[in-house]
């Protein structure tokens, strides 16, 4: 592992690094803090896509390109239509955020500064090399389908019962299901809540 | 490149989607900030993998899946989200108290 | 050169099977005639005992596939003991919530071949999970047990409990899983590898400046599988849920989804953390102590008249019992041997807690509020259910009759004890003496005389018939309790054996 510059003489890919990183947690705190909900989305979009750049930039162009089509091509997008769906606001909503924002800001930011110091502290003089590119993506299919198949199938598995689980959650109920007995929501409780029974 | 920029980049954007899954209210901006946290780990992996030049690319691979594993929860957790904006007509994660114990009236 | 890695499928036949299974439901669902939908349940329930039965090539344990190429001691999947004995539990236990299932799909209260699949694909992560062993495949088999049980706990047509218990359980474990994939990310800088054993021969050897990251790491990991197992403090979204999903997904998630929780801090702790007990060892032990006490505090103040109050009193107990299942695991930092302990008091846990499932099950069929009140006078309705449900309570209070309880609480002190746990062994004992409260209420109800006004709210007339696999359920769960407990020295010989 080769020395790098040190602090004071970044390299250029450092220079970039840092300056797509603010750019990914600038978009990324904006995304947790905006009130106005389909620009959240908007600036994850910038917060992942920057990631993608970081990868790049850290010669992992497999798992860059993955990363752009799934996590910007489909996560954001359901994202979208998910906001889409349960009619969110167009402007600013006041359903964006909960009464726990100092608790969650102190909270966040002891994590914060437990993390940084740690990490700063362990990785004081580790270089990394990116003379050699490590992660193109014929070694890495190499790897996946020699050494990981066994999580690689068992993911299969994950994403099947997913996309079950979700298309029969999303089915509409049939007007002639019979009404369940034993739900909290129909019998002799004190509770809350509206509708039962298919809310249509 | 020096390790400590991604391995910081990382955390520091872990504690905002931290933050994010503490405040928000509405479950679908809980999830984009799910989302975060997830990303973060993956930017340590990938970080850490490229460092250690391992041969199994154990790091890069599982980022990959937990890219994969992050779409899998997206889609799950979307129909939930919905059905249960379906049935309550709210999507706010401290409005839904109907199953909290109800405390006897004596 | 071999392009793929070598795969013995008997070794891997458990999991595989039920994943198959899984599949070929789904498939045979869009088939089948809506007259014959019932045989779906049944095809499930043979799937998962054809699961089991392939679990008995292989109960040498000296098993394994997957292995890297070019070091055939990293395997990604190793049958041995504690595999193939968690891996019994998990299949007889889905076995058992497919039993109670049945009647819940038959009436159409939630839709057949996809809850059959979810089931299935579920069982076949949790059957995974016990024999992974590098990080990538434990994580992936940890959330392929837990993502279908998010659908499952809200598949029930109509009424808005079971997707806002889903959602809460939703966030609060995708959260978990998040911190403890930054946890493994740590790990995996300080030891350079993700394999178990790889990681065991790492850390000692890693560079001494990364040594606070790993610690973190370390205890970021145990995050995601402590909240599997509900220990405290993240132990909030388990009587929400329970009460919010139908009766036979909370049967499946106490026993499945918490011994996927147990197995993989098991794993973990045990396998690649060994060095670390000074680390995990306190932890576990206050981890071990809070649970139990939160678990049996909140059961001691459940309203037996509040609604829904039988399921969140076996939820609360569930969550004391995981305390006591941690406390092996915490003693295995000071001794040895000790897991082969916590996978006994699993085994007798899961077949009593599924077995008091499945008596709830047959009595909410009858009384929809289902309260404990409800349960009063169930001796002269139904002597033997009542028996059944009494010898369950009994077993997990661990009094005699319930001789197999009292022989695992027993194994479990000892355990505490012999590894100087002294603490942690007073609060033991204290917790067992309090639970014994409401666990001998529970009882006391079931054979006190009816009561004098007639039914609470919610009895449904006519549905007195007992579902016959409900009733096979109970009286399987109550044979292997009694077997159990005529010749508890099984136990004992699990308490002996090195199990990893």
């Amino acid at each position: 592992m080769s020395g790098g510059n040190g602090y004071l003489s970044p390299s250029g890919q450092e220079i970039v690094f840092v300056l797509t990183g603010l750019v990914v947690l600038g978009a990324a705190v904006l995304c947790v803090t905006t009130k106005q909900l389909v620009h959240a989305a908007l600036w994850l979009v910038v917060a992942l896509g920057g990631l993608a750049v970081q990868y790049l930039l850290l010669t992992a162009e497999f798992v860059a390109w993955v990363q752009v089509l799934i996590y910007l091509g489909s996560v954001v997008v359901l994202l979208l239509f998910g906001l889409m769906l349960t009619k969110a606001p167009i402007g600013p909503s006041a359903e964006a955020d909960s009464g726990n924002r100092p608790v969650a800001l102190v909270v966040a930011l002891a994590a914060a500064g437990t993390l940084v110091t740690l990490v700063a502290d362990a990785f004081r003089t580790a270089w990394i090399d990116l003379d050699t590119p490590h992660g193109e993506s014929g070694p890495i299919g190499d790897s996946l389908f020699r050494v990981w198949v066994l999580p690689f199938e068992a993911l299969s598995v994950l994403l099947l019962a997913a996309l079950v689980g979700a298309i029969v959650l999303s089915r509409k109920d049939t007007p002639d299901a019979p009404d369940p007995a034993g739900t909290p929501g129909t019998t002799g409780t004190t509770g809350t809540g509206p509708a039962k029974g298919g809310g249509r | 490149m020096h390790l400590v920029y991604p391995a910081v980049l990382s955390a520091l954007l872990f504690c905002v989607g931290l933050y994010g899954v503490l405040a928000r209210r509405n479950a679908i901006l809980v999830l984009m900030a799910v989302e975060l946290m997830l990303a973060a780990v993956g930017l340590n992996l990938v970080a850490f993998d490229v460092w250690l030049r391992d041969v199994t690319h154990a790091g890069q691979v599982l980022t990959l899946f937990l890219i994969a594993l992050a779409a899998a929860e997206i889609g799950i957790g979307l129909a939930i989200v919905l059905l249960v904006h379906r049935r309550r007509g709210t999507v706010a994660v401290d409005r839904l108290t109907e199953l909290r114990e109800k405390k006897p009236v004596t | 050169m071999n392009l793929v890695q070598t795969v013995d499928w008997a070794v891997i036949a458990p999991p595989v099977i039920a994943a198959v299974a899984a599949v070929a439901l789904l498939v045979a669902d869009l088939f089948l005639p809506a007259a014959r939908k019932a045989l779906l349940g049944w095809g499930a329930a043979a799937a998962l005992a054809v699961a089991l039965l392939a679990l008995l090539p292989l109960r040498d344990g000296d098993r394994a596939t997957f292995c890297l190429p070019g070091d055939p001691d990293l395997c990604s999947y190793a049958a041995d003991r504690f595999a193939v004995t968690v891996q019994l539990l998990v299949l007889g236990g889905a076995f058992l919530a497919a039993l109670l299932s049945i009647p819940e799909t038959e009436d159409g209260a939630v839709p057949g071949g996809e809850f059959w699949f979810l089931l299935l694909s579920s069982a076949a992560g949790a059957a995974l999970l016990p024999a992974a062993r590098d990080l990538a495949t434990l994580i992936i088999a940890l959330e392929v047990t837990t993502l279908p049980a998010y659908a499952l706990v809200a598949l029930r047509r109509g009424g808005s409990a079971g997707p806002e218990a889903a959602l809460k359980f939703f966030l609060s474990s995708v959260t978990a899983t998040a911190v403890g994939l930054l946890g493994v990310s740590f790990v995996y800088a300080g030891a350079g590898s993700l394999y178990l054993e790889g990681i065991a021969a790492g850390l000692p050897t890693a560079d001494p400046r990364l040594a606070t990251l790993v610690d973190a790491g370390v205890a970021l990991t145990l995050v995601a599988f402590a909240f599997k197992a509900a220990a405290v403090p993240f132990h909030f979204w388990v009587p929400e849920t329970y009460v919010g999903a139908p009766l036979p997904v909370a049967a499946y998630l106490s026993v499945v989804g918490k011994m996927a929780g147990v197995a993989g801090l098991v794993l973990v702790t045990t396998l690649a953390f060994p060095g670390y007990g000074d680390l995990w060892g306190p932890v576990a032990g206050v981890l071990a102590g809070l649970t139990m006490t939160a678990g049996n505090v909140a059961a001691l103040r459940t309203d037996p008249e509040a609604p829904h109050s039988a399921v969140r009193l076996l939820a609360w107990s569930s969550i004391g019992q995981a305390g006591y299942l941690l406390v092996p695991i915490a003693a295995s930092a000071y001794a040895t041997d000790t897991i082969g302990t916590a996978v006994a008091y699993a085994l007798m846990y899961g077949v009593v807690n599924l077995g008091a499932f499945a008596v709830a099950a047959h009595v909410a069929r009858q009384r929809s509020a289902h309260r404990i009140a409800d349960y009063r006078g169930l001796y002269a309705r139904q002597p033997a259910a009542a028996l059944a449900l009494a010898f369950f309570l009994l077993c997990l209070a661990g009094l005699p009759p319930g001789i197999i309880g009292l022989f695992a609480k027993v194994a479990v002190f000892e355990t505490a004890v012999d590894a100087d746990l002294g603490v942690l062994a007073v609060v033991m004992a204290v917790n067992v003496a309090v639970a014994l409260y409401y666990y001998l209420r529970w009882t006391a109800y079931l054979f006190r005389g009816p009561a004098a006004t007639e039914a609470g709210p919610g009895e449904t007339a006519g549905s007195g018939r007992p579902a016959a696999p409900l009733t096979g359920a109970i009286v399987l769960a109550a044979l292997v309790g009694v077997v159990l407990s005529g010749a508890p020295q099984i136990i004992l010989t699990f308490a002996s054996g090195a199990m990893l």
